[in-house]
């Protein structure tokens, strides 16, 4: 009997029962949309959490500071810098050409001078009143592949690349002026003026002077590229950098002689990490990277992951059970079908392999529902968390389609069927053909 | 469906024999003790003849054709049937057997519900791995010489006890077989509908070159037979 024969002939059998058919299918949804639900949520998570941890940026990020590396800097997620050293294109190309580096980012920080809207729209319901400029630093970074960097984008969009006249702001920033990130909407298209200071140093005399911008804010962002409150284009930061540089220094900051103020650096995956950063500090620079919190974290969401999956699989275990129940009571209901099989000449493995369809059949057709019903339970969820979520002034979480997810737990609850259907089919295929056709 | 090759290498077979037994033996193990069945009967059967099998309920007639038919295997003795000693055979051969040389036809049809006349004829050619295509059409040539030609696509409770019935013959045809045996094949059928029936049966032998071993309590049915054979507590009494 060819399997195509047994599958017709199965999927006749299984619909001739169509009520219990659907109780035993509905059985095995009920247990896969258990457990997908429970994976799916666990997932977005697990994803949720590495994203704060790593500020939305790649698993793999690295950042490289214009300083030396300190002997125990490999010991640290934190920076550990040693004495300044100058990041210029030279070093960001042997950077690049490590193995196991994917890409490398520079990030340009420059001091600024900002003066905040003295008006605020109503809707932005601010606490503070900022009426004092605030001597900041600026965050120019690689806008065209910023999915590369550890920002987050809250609300609005980030600046275009190359723009002189858009700026992201940071949370922090409105902190500074009262605003909550719930708010953070209404500061969307106001207007800040940027300062590029400079010193003119005329003998003894030093006279402070800017260089205004009129910038307008774009977007608001959560990022841990660099320090400071606004984020901008690379042409804007490397184009403040150069005209505050070429004046006289500025009291209480240190003349940065760096090309870049950092780099941020991707490894082909987290476990490359280690690997990279004792390169990049050969190569003689400070590196710091989140990666033993991630790695803990990936651990405890692992072992979270593992309950929540034990729990669905309890689940489902039951549904096999029940698929094993209905199973033997169809053999015992059916002795005289598989006695009229036998007669007419099916051999044990042709009924073995009728009943192992049927089971799988079950199991696949519950293993489909119970996927897509989890997708839906668990969005229902998230609708109800990111309200919650929402409410709280937080971040929401995303759901995808874990397609491969959703897979696995068809593909399981079909195993599963057809590990609680080879009994039966055992029980089935070996009865004595007399015995069957005898119906006794 | 059993090769020239194993028609040439049966002796019974090229001395006219279809069933060759000799001291066939059979029991049931019962609470009570060991219940013998068919008690060492020798007997032969001419190929492309039809039989009778007749006797009182218990007399070990249905066990006899479950013998023959490779339901279940003999005790003792030794039954010859198209090269097969049927005593020797382990599970899977029983399966061939059955598959190859033996075509059943029983008192309550034996077909599947949940598939169509044309299914039920089918699915004898299903385990001998015979083309879909080809099946099909032997299915539907079967249903035809049986008369149901139109009703190929009727499940079995759209049709009468009689078409079951020639379904089920149809059936026992598909794989070309040495023996048909049918278990009391008019028992649940009205005067009419056994006429149509037996007339069929009795003329497989003739139509299809098949023997015809069927089991009776109806003595006007085992009169029109070629020979009957009468058994009396597991022992034959005439033949």
């Amino acid at each position: 009997m060819t399997w195509r024969d047994a599958i017709v002939l199965a999927r006749r059998s299984v619909g001739r029962r169509g009520g219990r058919a659907v109780l035993t299918v509905l059985s095995v949804a009920l247990g896969a949309a258990l457990l997908s639900s429970l994976l799916i949520a666990s997932d977005s998570a697990k994803q949720r959490v590495l994203d704060q941890v790593s500020e939305g940026g790649p698993l793999s990020g690295i950042k490289v500071d214009a300083a030396a590396p300190s002997a125990s800097a490999l010991d640290s997620d934190n920076p550990r810098p040693g004495a300044a050293r100058r990041i210029d294109d030279t070093a960001l190309r042997r950077i690049a050409g490590l193995a196991q580096v994917s890409s490398v980012l520079p990030i340009i920080a420059t001091p600024i001078i900002a003066l905040p809207p003295t008006t605020l729209p109503a809707a932005a319901h601010a606490t503070s009143k900022n009426d004092r400029p605030l001597f900041e630093a600026a965050v120019g970074i690689d806008l065209a592949h910023v999915s590369q960097l550890p920002v987050t984008v809250i609300a609005g969009r980030l600046p275009q690349p190359g723009s002189q006249t858009e700026i992201a702001v940071t949370v922090d920033f409105l902190q500074r002026l009262g605003v909550t990130n719930a708010n953070s909407k209404a500061l969307i298209g106001t207007d800040v003026m940027l300062g590029a200071p400079r010193v003119f140093k005329n003998g003894n005399e030093r006279r402070n002077r800017a260089r205004w911008t009129k910038a307008e804010i774009v977007g608001v962002v959560s990022q841990e590229a660099g320090n400071g409150l606004f984020v901008v284009s690379l042409d804007m930061a490397r184009s403040d950098r150069a005209w505050t540089a070429a004046g006289a220094p500025i009291d209480g900051i240190d003349p940065d002689p760096s090309e870049y103020s950092a780099l941020f650096v991707v490894a082909h995956g987290l476990d490359h990490v280690t690997q990279v950063r004792a390169e990049i500090n050969g190569v003689g620079y400070s590196t710091s990277a989140p990666e033993s919190l991630i790695t803990q974290v990936q651990r405890y969401v692992h072992v979270v992951e593992l309950v929540l999956a034990g729990i669905g699989s309890i689940g489902l275990t039951i549904a096999a059970l029940g698929i094993s129940n209905a199973m033997l009571a169809a053999i015992r209901e059916r002795r005289r079908e598989i006695g009229v099989l036998k007669a007419v000449g099916a051999a044990d493995r042709d009924v073995r392999r009728v009943f192992l369809v049927e089971a799988g059949t079950l199991g696949f057709t519950g293993g489909l529902l119970g996927a897509g019903l989890g997708l839906l339970v668990a969005r229902t969820l998230a609708a109800v968390v990111n309200r919650y979520l929402a409410s709280q002034d937080l971040q929401t979480v995303h759901l995808g389609v874990p397609v491969a997810l959703l897979a696995s737990v068809v593909v399981g609850a079909t195993v599963l069927a057809l590990a609680a259907g080879t009994l039966p089919a055992i029980r089935a295929a070996r009865m004595p053909a007399r015995q069957a056709i005898s119906d006794e | 469906m059993a090769s020239p090759a194993d028609v040439a290498a049966d002796p019974n077979e090229r001395a006219g024999v279809a069933v060759h037994a000799t001291g066939l033996r059979f029991r049931y193990d019962t609470p009570e003790g060991e219940l013998v069945v068919l008690d060492s009967i020798d007997f032969d059967v001419d190929a492309g003849s039809v039989v009778a099998i007749t006797g009182a309920s218990g007399s070990g007639k249905t066990t006899l054709l479950s013998v023959l038919g490779g339901l279940d295997r003999p005790h003792g003795g030794s039954v010859l049937i198209a090269g097969h000693d049927l005593a020797q055979l382990d599970r899977d051969e029983m399966a061939r057997y059955r598959r190859e040389v033996v075509g059943f036809v029983f008192q309550d049809f034996g077909l599947l519900g949940q598939l169509t006349a044309l299914e039920n004829v089918e699915l004898a050619l299903t385990f001998e791995r015979v083309s879909r295509r080809q099946r099909r059409a032997r299915a539907r040539e079967l249903l035809g010489a049986v008369g149901l030609g139109d009703r190929l696509g009727h499940r079995p409770r759209a049709l009468s006890g009689g078409e079951k019935q020639r379904v089920a013959i149809a059936r026992a045809l598909a794989n070309e077989p040495r023996l048909v045996l049918a278990d009391e094949p008019t028992g649940n059928l009205d005067p009419v509908a056994t006429a149509v029936v037996l007339d069929m049966l009795l003329r497989v032998p003739v139509d299809h070159g098949s023997t015809v071993l069927i089991v009776t309590h109806d003595d006007a049915i085992a009169a029109r037979a070629d020979r009957r054979m009468h058994l009396i507590g597991g022992r034959i009494a005439s033949a």
